[in-house]
Order: C-alpha cells, then structure tokens, then sequence
C-alpha cells in the first residue's frame, strides 16, 4: 500500500517525542513492504497557496510555485491512505497541516458533480479505496470539543476528496502500535 | 468604538472577499475603522496584530479553503491565541464564503470559528455570516448579489451596534442549507456548470486541457 504521512508540527522543540513517534511508524510501514512517503512541511520549501486558480486553467494538475509541492501532488497521485499527523493549536490542526491540505487542490478538476446530494468536484486521478487520516498529537491538553469539531472538519474534508475511509486518533509517544494497526488493518 | 477589518484571503486585494468587505464598509457609518488589513501577507501578520490589540472589535472576511480556513488565516488564529489577554472581552464577527453554492459546505468552519472565538479567545462572538457560490463574484456583476448584499444590511447593523447577527440570517442569505432535489436535477443536467473553467482557459494563447494528468 502507498502511504502519505504528513508531518504538520511546527515546532520540533516542543514535539520531540511525538516527532520520533512519527519517524518510527514511517520505518515499521516501510520494513513491513509499504511505500511511504512522509512530507516534514516545516523543514521543506513549501509556500502557501495563492489561490490563482493555474492548477485549474494554465497548467492543470500542476501548481504555480515553483517547490516541493510537486512531490507532494506526485505522491498523491497513488496513495492508498493519506495521513495528516497534526498539533492541536487555537483548536484546530495548524497553519503548517493546512498548508499541505490546501495544496490539494489541483489534484481536483475545476468540474463539479453532485456527490452525496451535494456539490463536489471531481478528481483528476480517480482511485478507489482510499484512507483519509487524521491522528492528532495528543499531549493532554486537546479539548473534547477540538478534537470533534477537527474529526468533523475532516469528515467534511473526506467528502472533498472522495475518500470513503477514515483514520481518527490521538497519538501519545507510547501508542504508535495501535495506530500501525489500524493503519494496517483499514 | 474602533474596528479592524481583516482579510484572509490569499488573493488579498483582488478577492472575492475585498469585494464582500466593501460591501461591508459601504454601509458603515457610526464605526471607526482602518483600512482593510491583508494577512496574506504572512510578514506583515504581526504588524496587523498590534493593531488589533488596540482595536474593541474585529471582523474577519475570508473564503471556504478545503472546508475551513485559508493556511495563512489559521496562522493569525495561533497568533492571536498567543495574546488571548489582549482580546478577552472583545467582539469579533466573521464572514465566510464558499464557492460551493450550498451553506452546509461552511458550517463545520463555522462551528470552529465559534469555538475558536468563544471557548479559545474569551471573545464576544457576534455572529458567523456565510455566503454560499462567492466564485460567481468574478463573473457576474453586483447587481446579481443584490438579495446577500441586501440580507447583510442586517449584518452590518450587528456590527455598528455591537450586537448579536440575527440568528436566521445564513437562512436569509443562503435560502436554505443544501439543495433541493430539483436544484440538484438543474444542476446535474446544466451545460453551463463549466462554462465558467473553460472560458478561463480559453484566455490564454495555448490551448490547454483541464482534465491533464501531467504526474
Ligand atoms: C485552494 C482552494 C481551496 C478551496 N476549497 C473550497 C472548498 O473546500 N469548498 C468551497 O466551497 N470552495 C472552495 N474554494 C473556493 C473559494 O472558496 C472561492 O473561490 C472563493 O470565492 C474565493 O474567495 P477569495 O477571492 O476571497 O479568495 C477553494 C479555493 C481554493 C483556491
């Protein structure tokens, strides 16, 4: 299976052991015969999307800024499950995760169909059973009320995407066997 | 009382959402404000934080950007949590907008942006406007917005009077949450849905292919 993690920590001083925690679920996927792509947001050159719509209508499928970005796109094109490893900050994943959620957009065609009774775009590279994931950094301090609203932000955002699997969980330095499981097993 | 006025799009002065804020400050008449602050600009996301720290209330503009918040508007959030004392007890008011037409697409955001500014900030939430099917600003004129634009003469009443938006007003902007069967039928069978993509393209002097898959 293809497996993208992105890694959204925008602190690696504040998130040593999670950050570890992360690295080593990359390698157990990777020694067990998947293909994992992992994604440090912070430590690449990665700009925030414009939103001038080339991705859609000059150079469809690829993004104007020139810069890793592209293996990103690339590495979404045949995933099989999609991984967002996020802090919680102001309540919700941070700045640095929504970069690399919004810079999915070209993998999108501009159309539009109606999915599930509503208005979606459809994908430039169709693939069906896919995992959408979004496992939260948990050092005691995520509220109840975060974490749903977060679970429901990516419900919404699995809809986008057409993803019909999902990965919700809280990731202690001490639980990575648990995640590696349903990982596995989704 | 002093307003700031934040927009969170990335396309800063040319959005969708500078046109909506304009709409806005048309109708502004009691209220003190700077003008229109773009956070976009990343460097200058400090700088616009000091001035809202001297501000009593904000209001926010910004688009729908994979079902919540633009990257670069989630950023001023973390910033602005860092100086929570500053804004305790503030009002702060939003406008979100979505290129989808139905006001479903928003609603998880908007439940974040209550949070975020109630339970987070300890801020006075006046209220979260949503304005479905806002790509349409690009094509179409004013006029065509002339039942939002009127619906948010109520919105910047809440504002100038520092009180709550009325609580039906996503119902009167949006007409409803999601579409009815039959608009979902028009939908479906328009040949006009992707007008709007394939006249884009057509402006520029190569001839491009919207379903490319250059990976
Ligand atoms: C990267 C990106 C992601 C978007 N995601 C969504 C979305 O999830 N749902 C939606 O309805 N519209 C989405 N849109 C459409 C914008 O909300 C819409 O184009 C809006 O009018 C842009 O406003 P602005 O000009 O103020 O930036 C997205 C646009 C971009 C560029």
């Amino acid at each position: 299976m293809n497996v993208v993690i992105v890694n959204g920590i925008d602190d690696i001083s504040n998130w040593e052991g999670h950050n570890q925690a992360i690295n080593s679920i990359n390698h157990e996927l990777n020694s067990r015969g998947h293909k994992v792509d992992c994604f440090n947001i912070l430590d690449m050159n990665f700009h925030y999307c414009q939103g001038c719509w080339d991705c859609w209508t000059r150079t469809p499928g690829k993004c104007r800024m020139k810069d890793e970005g592209e293996v990103y796109l690339k590495a979404l094109k045949n995933v099989d499950c999609l991984l967002f490893f996020s802090p919680v900050k102001a309540g919700f994943v941070t700045a640095e995760t929504k970069k690399a959620l919004d810079r999915f957009v070209p993998n999108a065609l501009p159309f539009i169909n109606i999915y599930e009774k509503e208005c979606h775009h459809l994908e430039r590279y169709p693939k069906s059973g896919k995992t959408l994931g979004v496992v939260l950094l948990d050092d005691g301090s995520i509220s109840n009320k975060s974490a749903e609203i977060i679970y429901n932000n990516f419900t919404r955002i699995q809809k986008n995407m057409k993803i019909n699997k999902s990965i919700r969980f809280k990731l202690t330095p001490n639980n990575t066997e648990e995640l590696l499981n349903e990982i596995i097993n989704n | 009382m002093k307003l700031s006025i934040i927009n969170g799009s990335p396309r800063k002065r040319t959005s969708n959402s500078t046109k909506i804020l304009n709409w806005i400050i048309s109708g502004l008449d009691k209220t003190e404000y700077d003008e229109i602050e773009y956070i976009a600009e990343v460097k200058k996301q400090d700088e616009i934080l000091d001035k809202c720290k001297k501000s009593d209330s904000l209001l926010f503009c910004f688009p729908l950007y994979v079902d919540s918040m633009p990257a670069q508007q989630k950023l001023f959030f973390e910033k602005m949590e860092k100086y929570k004392m500053d804004f305790k007890g503030k009002t702060i008011s939003f406008i979100i907008h979505s290129g989808f037409p139905e006001m479903i697409q928003s609603e998880s955001l908007k439940e974040y942006l209550e949070m975020f500014s109630t339970d987070i900030m300890e801020m006075n939430c006046l209220g979260v406007a949503i304005i479905g099917g806002s790509e349409a600003l690009q094509m179409a004129p004013d006029q065509m917005f002339s039942r939002q634009i009127n619906e948010l003469q109520s919105v910047i009443r809440s504002i100038e009077d520092q009180t709550k938006f009325p609580l039906d007003i996503n119902i009167k902007i949006n007409k409803r949450d999601k579409l009815t069967g039959f608009q979902r039928f028009i939908f479906k069978i328009n040949p006009l849905k992707n007008f709007y993509w394939i006249y884009r393209a057509s402006k520029h002097p190569f001839k491009v292919n919207l379903k490319d898959r250059p990976y």
